[in-house]
């Protein structure tokens, strides 16, 4: 009986791992803005600026090859793997993948 | 007194010993359960929390008491190499990549969202497994966990879970690069492959951007 009573409680315990739930990452498309130490904005086609934030953990790519944030320049074209932060109501991004495409602003520069 | 009264006593007298300890017994189960019951409904059956520092240890525990201790001193036929590590990364990217992530944290779109969570295995805690073991869960699967038996279903040995478990040595050294060769092995949707395929044309200046859009609906 002792047996039965602890397979059940924990048959009970673990049957809330069962269910599966999805995640909800996010591509931010735009052109850098502006850059800090721990932020990038950016401007999306309707023209809204997006900060997103840039962790210890983000990892910079270019042309699929691991980059620093160095080549995350005002006027590139970026495609971020964010996800929201919802303590800081802000988007915390994974990844970054840097355009090849220099715009006029960043050719200025 | 006859035998028969004489049996009749004992018997009662065992009884009531008997009922004497599962009475407490009883009790305590039944508060054990109601207290569970409560706290499963008020937590629900959510998905997001993570398992508290108790079940986690409990399951870990109960994990390495259930690998026969035959399975956890396997030693892993499959010498390394480079070609058994290419063999082994694609074959990750391909089946385990989606819970585990490339990098075989556990930051993946599906492995986020699993009670448990799929362990970080660059860490300690896989890590110190053995071969055999890090093999018998490959192989067999955890049950009431999202990791399914991915061996096939005979007493024969998969050399791709010994493959595996050599990958799984290499996760605390995977470079940046490795894991980005990995996402082209990863499985793709026709939806994925249009999404990559603008992401590429607007990072070559091809096309406006195009705003946000969401890697998942669901």
């Amino acid at each position: 009986m002792l047996k039965k009573a602890i397979t059940f409680l924990l048959t009970v315990s673990f049957l809330a791992g069962a269910l599966l739930a999805h995640g909800n990452a996010t591509h931010l498309m735009g052109t850098v803005t502006a850059v800090s130490k721990d932020t990038v904005t950016i401007q999306d086609k309707e023209g809204k600026s997006v900060v997103v934030m840039l962790e210890k953990a983000t990892k910079y790519f270019k042309t699929k090859k691991p980059v620093t944030i160095d080549e995350l320049k005002i006027g590139t074209r970026v495609v971020i793997d964010a996800q929201m932060n919802e303590k800081m109501k802000m988007y915390s991004a994974e990844e970054i993948q840097i355009g090849t495409a220099a715009t006029a602003a960043a050719a200025k520069k | 007194m006859s035998e028969i009264a004489q049996f009749g006593s004992v018997q009662a007298s065992y009884n009531s010993k008997r009922m004497k300890y599962a009475t407490p017994f009883l009790v305590v189960t039944f508060a054990t359960l109601a207290v569970t019951a409560v706290y499963i409904v008020r937590r629900g059956f959510s998905a997001r929390e993570e398992p508290n520092a108790a079940e986690t240890f409990l399951a870990r525990q109960l994990r390495h008491i259930a690998v026969p201790r035959r399975a956890r001193q396997m030693a892993n036929p499959v010498s390394a190499s480079p070609e058994v590590l290419a063999d082994a990364m694609a074959h990750f990217a391909d089946h385990c990549a989606i819970c585990h992530g490339n990098d075989g944290s556990g930051n993946a779109p599906i492995g986020k969202g699993l009670y448990p969570k799929p362990p970080d295995m660059r860490q300690r805690d896989t890590q110190n497994l053995s071969d055999g073991e890090l093999y018998y869960i490959i192989h067999n699967g955890v049950r009431f966990t999202g990791m399914p038996a991915f061996g096939p279903n005979n007493a024969g040995e998969d050399e791709d879970s010994w493959k595996l478990v050599r990958f799984i040595r290499h996760l605390p050294e995977m470079t940046d690069e490795e894991v980005a060769r990995m996402k082209d092995m990863n499985p793709k949707s026709p939806a994925d492959l249009q999404e990559e395929d603008e992401i590429q044309r607007f990072l070559e200046g091809e096309s406006e951007p195009s705003g946000e859009t969401q890697k998942h609906h669901h």
